[in-house]
């Protein structure tokens, strides 16, 4: 049975990158290389290499693991749970181990290892959501309000204590860490590709509907960053040209992540990278100004592809 | 009435949809039956314009007919972290209603203060349905409305449909429930392998039953 689910758990990762149009091979031999690149960065650049590399090991464990798959598997597999259960978790964070040991940090690897069967045993995400609603203060606004605020709710106190760190302790990337941080959120919620259902739905030529869309990303943007701004002018007001054109970027690269969804609607994996180079075009705005010219272009011509790709939904 | 031409789907090359001709009147309650993927859900996506297809679906005065529908789809989809009551107003808003009537969301009992996500499939498929009646729709496409849904909101669910009706709405029903739709359709389609092989008539609905056991 267990040697069954991690065969099964192992097809579902190959067939993860088929899925997705990707030649498994390649997926396989890019999430290599790139989980190489990351472990090497993070042992010659971070301090405690070590025990963040093992931080990292164990969250991305904790990441992945699904209730309903744990109950599913609990509730059919029996007694086979544990040794089914053990198997995956080792399996997950095998790459982990093999980097720490690699990077000759034994100690951490032995811990990490350790870690894991207990885990297994007692798993703490068996353990079902509450059933707690919060309240959204975006209530009659679209889909992507409610659902952003409510996914990264937790992080709005966090970048407000962070703004405030920032501006008390007079430190000036402490105070733009919140930024970057809630300014990927955004992107991520306005990039989040909605099912078909929910963009025909609307009664709307495709230009209104992302007219629309767009208010709603003013209207957002302006809520989450107009704190960040108005304290930042008057804390740092020798920065105001660098957090003018940051703020403005950052409205750019969320609005651009919204058209850029629509330009290539559908198709998730081409929306995803298609938003990340898009997103560090603007960044790059900042420092080399004549980008600008891209970026608006870009916009200019996701406006009309997102049009065109909408017409067949949406009339 | 709905004019249908030479409607064809596939999927990866493989045809779902073949050379369908059909007309549907106003005003009338249409059952479609089939086995499992003969094709009911991919018709009801090509009527409703969720997906793209071959052929013509037009309709003699409504257009763009999109803009007419109210759709309850097979599985539905919710936005996480999604109130009912959320759910409901977004549907207003996404159709340009004026308001929502208060007997609309008080037909199932719902909790709509709560998250979609902590709803049962029957209590699921009921906000669907609540959100597909918000707005004034010419034609509703029901796809399993009655999937996993309990006695009493089954029967809800037909009255509705039978008020629908009575106010010279179109309306298509899928159901593996055969009696479902003999109670409730003027007439039923069998759709089998693409294709509407068969058209019964209220006084040939208990061949239904027979020829469905012979596919």
């Amino acid at each position: 049975m267990a040697w069954y689910y991690v065969t099964l758990r192992l097809k579902q990762f190959w067939r993860f990158f088929s899925f997705n149009s990707i030649h498994p091979l390649i997926g396989i031999l890019l999430s290599v290389f790139f989980f190489g690149l990351f472990s090497y960065i993070v042992f010659v650049k971070a301090p405690h290499a070590e025990w963040v590399y093992a931080a990292v090991g164990l969250l991305a464990l904790l990441q992945m693991q699904n209730v309903a798959s744990n109950h599913f598997l609990k509730e059919k597999a029996g007694n086979q749970y544990i040794p089914a259960k053990l198997a995956e978790n080792y399996l997950i964070i095998l790459p982990f181990l093999i980097a720490l040991v690699c990077f000759k940090a034994y100690l951490q690897a032995l811990l990490l290892g350790l870690v894991v069967a207990p885990y297994s045993v007692f798993n703490i995400s068996l353990s079902k959501p509450q059933a707690i609603t919060l309240r959204s203060p975006y209530i009659k606004y679209g889909f992507e309000f409610n659902y952003g605020f409510r996914a990264f709710s937790g992080f709005y106190l966090v970048y407000v204590l962070l703004l405030v760190v920032g501006i008390v302790s007079g430190n000036y990337y402490i105070y733009i860490l919140p930024f970057v941080m809630m300014l990927f959120f955004l992107c991520s919620f306005f990039g989040y590709v909605e099912d078909p259902f929910y963009v025909w739905i609307y009664r709307m030529t495709p230009g209104r509907f992302l007219l629309a869309k767009a208010r709603m990303v003013i209207i957002n943007y302006a809520i989450t960053f107009s704190l960040f701004l108005v304290a930042g002018l008057i804390a740092y007001h020798s920065h105001c040209v660098l957090l003018l054109s940051l703020t403005g970027m950052g409205l750019l690269a969320v609005l651009g992540s919204m058209l850029l969804k629509y330009h290539f609607y559908p198709s998730a994996l081409s929306i995803q990278i298609a938003q990340t180079i898009f997103f560090f075009l603007c960044l790059l705005c900042i420092i080399v100004p004549v980008a600008l010219v891209f970026v608006l272009s870009f916009l200019l011509f996701s406006y009309y592809r997102a049009r065109a790709r909408l017409k067949n939904t949406l009339i | 009435m709905i004019t249908i031409r030479e409607l064809n789907k596939s999927y990866n090359k493989k045809p779902v949809l073949k050379d369908i001709n059909a007309n549907f009147e106003d005003g009338k309650v249409y059952g479609i039956v089939g086995l499992n993927g003969a094709g009911k859900t991919t018709f009801f996506n090509c009527l409703s314009g969720l997906t793209d297809f071959e052929g013509t679906i037009a309709h003699d005065t409504l257009s763009p007919l999109k803009n007419h529908l109210g759709y309850v789809p097979t599985e539905p989809y919710f936005f996480p972290r999604t109130k009912g009551v959320e759910y409901l107003h977004f549907m207003q808003h996404a159709k340009g209603a004026e308001a929502i009537t208060a007997a609309l969301p008080a037909m199932f009992e719902l909790p709509l203060d709560e998250y979609i996500d902590h709803y049962s499939t029957g209590m699921k498929r009921k906000i669907a349905f609540t959100g597909a009646m918000v707005g004034d729709a010419s034609i509703y496409i029901l796809d399993e409305p009655f999937n996993g849904v309990d006695i009493k909101s089954n029967l809800v669910l037909k009255r509705k449909i039978l008020e629908l009706k009575e106010n010279q709405k179109t309306i298509f029903i899928s159901s593996h429930i055969v009696s479902s739709l003999t109670e409730l359709c003027d007439e039923v389609h069998l759709l089998k392998d693409g294709k509407f092989v068969l058209r019964y008539m209220p006084e040939q609905f208990d061949q239904i039953e027979n020829d469905l056991m012979e596919l």
